[in-house]
């Protein structure tokens, strides 16, 4: 088990197909470990698995709020019109897919998407404030509950979807390249992060919209197609 | 330090292996030593290295003294190897050694003889238990900082052990050194609504043990701050209620909370705790501003108005997940007023009578006020008409009075008092006036006693309907302090709701309080009406008495001494005195105590020791004890008062006694003693011959009778025919015989002419005549006249005298007696007493002091021979006068010597006297009357 903890998922990964595959990976292996511990129940239920990927959105989008409000305080005058300009490579926050099973894959998908790009403006606003500054706080502390909320998410493809195969998302999460100005960062900055904070917002309500699915089905495995998610 | 530790190597590493001979395996293998568990068996065998050492000379030895192991644990192996297996005991210290004798290693190339172990001596980990973790708030969100605590098991593993707490979430281990029981996981950012695994690892040289995981939700492990700003507001128009108001620690994004709220009345530390639902109908939700969380609210209720209250809350995981914060800081507010939910409290003195109908009365505030209250309103109702006074409250006494007086002869008098405070008005309250006869019943056996501190009264309840309530009221008998209490009719026993003090007696009074309805002209009025009185005395705390009064000696006797001694104050009592004890010790005696009941105060001490000291002191109880009074010494006397006069007084009314006993017994002797000491010598100087002379008439009155002074005359019959010598020749025989019959005897000398005897003189005659007998010696006369006294009155009077007496003896006698002969006396004679002269005088007016003496006789004879037969028969037969006993007839002299002088007069008085003759006595009478005291 100490052999699992030692590699950390999702942290400083080159591409984040190759990221979500091992943090995938990862999860499964955690998951039969943790299922394997000898005289521990270990019975989560899909709903409640839902009950706190929908806790944990909510928490980070509750932080990424925070945190963009103190975002916007630091870039100084002008921010609404920095944060109205337009970025591109910053991910979408809709959330794709046909079904909920396509939608829920999509998640979890476009929820790593986002991560490179957080760091980036994480690196981006490290060179522009204080190291004690609460800005930086926040992006880290983000940056750090990303990982929980994507866990929570596994956790509950794996109950819903347990047979299928979790591809690491395409290169649309490659952020962009530097160098760019002071303002194309703050413009960048802004513009993750209120993408950021909208795709969490439509994460509740997407899980909020499985809880039918995943509290109904909790005694009846749901029927799903494989092969059908969106890169 | 490498280069230090390369030196040794080389230095000491050739010399160890180049002469070793002897190895011990296993080897101790660094610092600690050999891992061994205590308890438990361990084998060592010792490897001779050289061809001449032999394993049977292998001995083990352990310890700084080299403590030589038992033969009996040996084995050997081979010829170079021997092995020991032992119990490991914590005693094992210092090297564990295989040892070869010197003498067999002497021609050997072998460094030593010795090779030793170091046991690392211990016991295996035991595997935690209840294993626990928090993680607080910090700031706005859950600290990153988990601690965690558990029970490392009560054995001491004694050598190094590791601990670590791990901790497993998001597919990551996260852990941490700890120590024996408990540490501090440093996360990176608590990890909400995640699963955690939480276990800890115990391992030393003996072994590796982890706990039970952990399996929980992160929320489990949140303790949260208690919500902040809670403030309570308190509105008027609910005079039983509060608003509380608070702001939630933590923003529910993280955690929902739930809240516990407790209150109190301040100044009291009984919380009411109460559950506060999630969003309960009245909770009222405000959002306050977006991003800072939410205020709630709960509304307290039935609570009491005009009070002020303490308000706490804290919270936790609505799920129930995790600790329950600490209570918040304390929020205070008073309730707005209310109207007084209860009736004012009343009581009453009452002074009535004919003349004095004054009432006294005592109001207090209702029990339930519900704010300040402002005034009384008072109605004194008579027999239906009202007056009504209004009475401003004083909070800064117990009780307030209000006096007022009846103003007629009512029937029912009562009042009617309501309280009234900024709310409203208090219900009525009434009470009657009790009048003369409606006495209603007492309680029964009030009983007073002391338990945690208070004083308790109880009573049985009267067997009267209409019972109400009862007033219990006391009055210290200290210092005159006094209040009351009212109690529900359903009680039997209360405490006193006062600030009784210690060792202070206090009469309680027990009063019922009655209902009864009185009917007017127009309705019914339900009165309450007080019962009889019923009063005990009681301490609330007893304790000895504070001082006892030494006891003064009031007086003492040989055996006995009476001490007195005042009552103790009331005030220094300090509890009932049960008695009194008088404890004493004389010298060299053993103690004595008396008891003495606790109302008498003065005590005879009894059964003492005369003339011995005496300690004394006084000792006073109580139920909770004794005190002793100052010891006085007393000393008892050597004799009672009166004692020794008591013996004086018998002493000298003995030597009186003896006294007059010797006097008795010399009286009864005179004549002894007279004649022994002084014989009789005859005084022929005073000596005279009687004179015989037939002319006696001739001579009476004669200078030379005057001149005989002392000398008696004997009456001479004149009438009688026969010469003086010749009767004196017959009758010296008569005389002498009867001197001899005459048995009475009475004093010659002083005796008095009233009792003067004739025969008295015949027996002196008698004398005269034994000497006229006896020629050698003088003859004497007897004594028949004093000195100035006229022969015819003593005649009379021997006369009369002699008829009495000697006309009883014989005719002889009388003959005799009426012969007899004048006598000269030698003896020396007494003075004529006045009395005596008195009746000579008496006499003498009589009979006419020209008469001589023989007539006057001749004339009492005449008188007695005039009164005819009487006389005779007097003489002979005599009268029942006569015939009295010889006392009688001395007490009827007597009589005559008392009233000798007008008696005899008047017994001798004739009936037919003339007047002359008695109006011829008065002259006499004031002298006769002033002489009788005599």
């Amino acid at each position: 088990m100490r052999g699992h903890g030692s590699s950390t998922p999702a942290t400083g990964s080159p591409s984040l197909d190759r990221n979500l595959c091992v943090s995938l990976l990862v999860s499964l292996l955690v998951c039969v470990c943790v299922s394997s511990v000898v005289g521990v129940p270990l019975a989560p239920s899909s709903c409640s698995s839902l009950k706190k990927s929908l806790k944990s959105a909510r928490v980070l989008h509750w932080e990424t709020g925070q945190l963009l409000e103190t975002y916007k305080a630091n870039q100084g005058e002008g921010v609404e019109f920095i944060c109205q300009a337009q970025s591109e490579g910053v991910p979408e926050a809709t959330v794709f897919g046909q079904d909920w099973t396509e939608r829920l894959s999509g998640l979890h998908v476009r929820l790593h998407e986002f991560t490179p790009h957080l760091r980036h403006v994480a690196e981006q606003q490290a060179d522009l404030q204080p190291p004690s500054s609460k800005l930086l706080r926040d992006l880290d502390q983000v940056q750090l509950r990303v990982p929980h909320l994507a866990s929570n998410l596994h956790g509950l493809l794996q109950l819903l979807l347990p047979n299928s195969v979790l591809e690491p998302p395409g290169p649309t999460g490659q952020p962009p390249l530097p160098p760019l100005n002071s303002f194309q960062q703050k413009a960048y900055g802004c513009s993750v992060l209120t993408r950021f904070h909208t795709f969490l917002s439509n994460s509740q309500k997407e899980l909020k919209a499985l809880r039918g699915v995943a509290c109904k089905r909790r005694m009846d495995p749901p029927s799903y197609t494989t092969g059908q998610h969106r890169h | 330090m490498a280069i230090f530790l390369w030196l040794l190597s080389v230095l000491l590493l050739p010399s160890v292996h180049a002469w070793k001979c002897i190895e011990i395996v296993p080897d101790s293998g660094n610092k600690f030593g050999y891992p061994v568990e205590l308890g438990k068996e361990f084998t060592a065998t010792c490897i001779l290295h050289h061809k001449d050492l032999k394993a049977e000379n292998i001995h083990w030895t352990y310890g700084l003294k080299s403590v030589r192991l038992s033969k009996e644990y040996y084995r050997r192996i081979n010829e170079s190897a021997g092995s020991i297996t032992v119990n490991v005991t914590e005693d094992m210290m210092g090297f564990f050694k295989c040892v070869i004798p010197s003498e067999n290693t002497i021609y050997t190339n072998c460094s030593s003889n010795t090779y030793g172990i170091l046991l690392d001596k211990g016991y295996p980990p035991e595997k935690p238990t209840d294993v626990k973790c928090q993680a607080v708030q910090d700031g706005a969100k859950i600290s990153s900082n988990v601690t965690c605590h558990w029970n490392p098991g009560t054995r001491d593993p004694i050598m190094h052990t590791k601990y670590t707490l791990y901790m497993e979430y998001s597919g990551k281990v996260y852990n941490r050194s700890a120590t024996k029981s408990h540490a501090t996981m440093a996360l990176e950012i608590f990890p909400h609504h995640l699963d955690l695994k939480i276990w800890v690892e115990v391992e030393n040289r003996l072994g590796k043990v982890t706990s039970d995981p952990l399996m929980q939700e992160s929320e489990n492990l949140i303790k949260t701050d208690p919500p902040s700003k809670v403030k309570v507001t308190s509105e008027d128009v609910f005079p039983m209620s509060l608003l509380i108001q608070w702001t939630e620690s933590i923003h529910q994004t993280y955690v929902v909370l739930k809240y516990n709220i407790r209150y109190c009345e301040k100044g009291s530390h009984t919380w009411t705790e109460i559950k506060v639902p999630r969003l309960p109908p009245r909770v009222i939700k405000v959002p306050q501003e977006d991003t800072k969380g939410y205020m709630d609210s709960f509304r307290l209720q039935a609570l009491k108005p005009y009070t002020k209250y303490v308000v706490q809350v804290r919270c936790k995981s609505n799920k129930d997940l995790g600790y329950w914060s600490d209570w918040s800081r304390n929020a205070t507010a008073s309730t707005p007023e209310d109207r007084p939910y209860t009736k004012p409290v009343l009581w009453m003195n009452a002074r009535l009578d004919d003349a004095q109908r004054t009432v006294q009365l005592l109001l207090k505030k209702p029990v339930v006020a519900n704010g300040k209250i402002l005034h009384y309103e008072i109605s004194v109702v008579e027999d239906g008409k009202s007056t009504k006074s209004s009475l401003p409250f004083d909070d800064k006494e117990p009780f307030q009075r209000f006096n007022f007086t009846l103003q007629r002869q009512c029937v029912v008098a009562y009042v009617n008092v309501t309280a009234k405070n900024s709310a409203g008005e208090s219900p009525p309250a009434n009470l009657a006036v009790l009048l003369k006869g409606q006495e209603l019943p007492a309680v029964d056996s009030p009983f007073a006693f002391a338990q945690d501190d208070f004083l308790w009264v109880e009573w049985s309840a009267p067997k009267e309907d209409g019972l109400v309530e009862y007033v219990l009221e006391w009055v210290s008998l200290v210092d005159g302090e006094w209040n009351w209490q009212k109690e529900p009719r359903n009680a039997t026993k209360a405490y006193l709701k006062g600030n009784l003090q210690s060792f202070v007696p206090y009469n309680v009074t027990v009063v019922p309080i009655y209902h009864r309805g009185w009917r007017s002209s127009t309705k019914v009025i339900h009165l309450t009406l007080p019962g009889n009185l019923n009063t005990i005395t009681a301490y609330l705390k007893e304790g000895p008495p504070e001082v006892v009064p030494e006891p003064s000696l009031v007086k003492t006797w040989k055996n006995s001494a009476q001490l007195v001694w005042p009552e103790i104050p009331l005030e220094k009592q300090r509890g009932f005195i049960t008695n009194y004890t008088i404890v004493y010790e004389g010298a060299g005696k053993r103690v004595l105590e008396t008891v003495v009941p606790l109302d008498v105060h003065s005590f005879t001490l009894k059964d003492l020791t005369k003339e011995t000291s005496y300690s004394v002191y006084l000792v006073a109880s109580t139920a909770a004890g004794s005190t002793r009074s100052t010891t006085f010494t007393m000393t008892t006397q050597k004799y009672d008062p009166g004692e020794i006069e008591m013996i004086v007084v018998s002493v000298c009314f003995g030597f009186l006694f003896l006294t007059i006993l010797f006097i008795r017994l010399c009286f009864k002797n005179k004549e002894t003693l007279k004649k022994k000491f002084w014989p009789q010598v005859p005084d022929p100087y005073n000596s005279t011959v009687a004179t015989w002379s037939p002319d006696l008439s001739a001579r009476t009155g004669t200078p030379k009778e005057a001149a005989l002074g002392d000398l008696s005359v004997v009456e001479v019959d004149v009438f009688d025919q026969k010469s003086l010598c010749d009767e004196d020749k017959t009758s010296l025989p008569a005389l002498k015989k009867d001197k001899y019959l005459s048995e009475e005897h009475s004093s010659g000398i002083g005796g008095s002419s009233c009792m003067s005897s004739p025969r008295q003189s015949v027996s002196d005659s008698d004398e005269a005549d034994s000497g006229q007998t006896t020629a050698s010696t003088v003859q004497y006369s007897s004594v028949v006249g004093y000195k100035g006294q006229t022969p015819a009155g003593a005649v009379s009077s021997a006369a009369a005298s002699s008829s009495s007496s000697s006309s009883s003896s014989s005719p002889a006698t009388s003959a005799t007696a009426a012969s007899a002969h004048t006598f000269a006396r030698s003896e020396s004679t007494q003075p004529l007493l006045d009395c005596e002269e008195q009746q000579e005088g008496s006499a003498n007016h009589h009979h006419p002091p020209g008469r001589g003496s023989l007539f006057r006789r001749h004339r009492g004879f005449g008188d007695a021979d005039s009164s005819g037969g009487s006389s005779s028969s007097s003489g002979v037969g005599g009268s029942p006068m006569h015939r009295q006993h010889p006392s009688e007839q001395d007490e009827l002299d007597s009589s005559s010597l008392e009233f000798c002088p007008a008696e005899e007069a008047s017994l001798e008085q004739p009936a037919d006297q003339p007047a002359d003759a008695r109006l011829a006595r008065p002259p006499y009478m004031p002298q006769q009357s002033g002489y009788r005291p005599q």
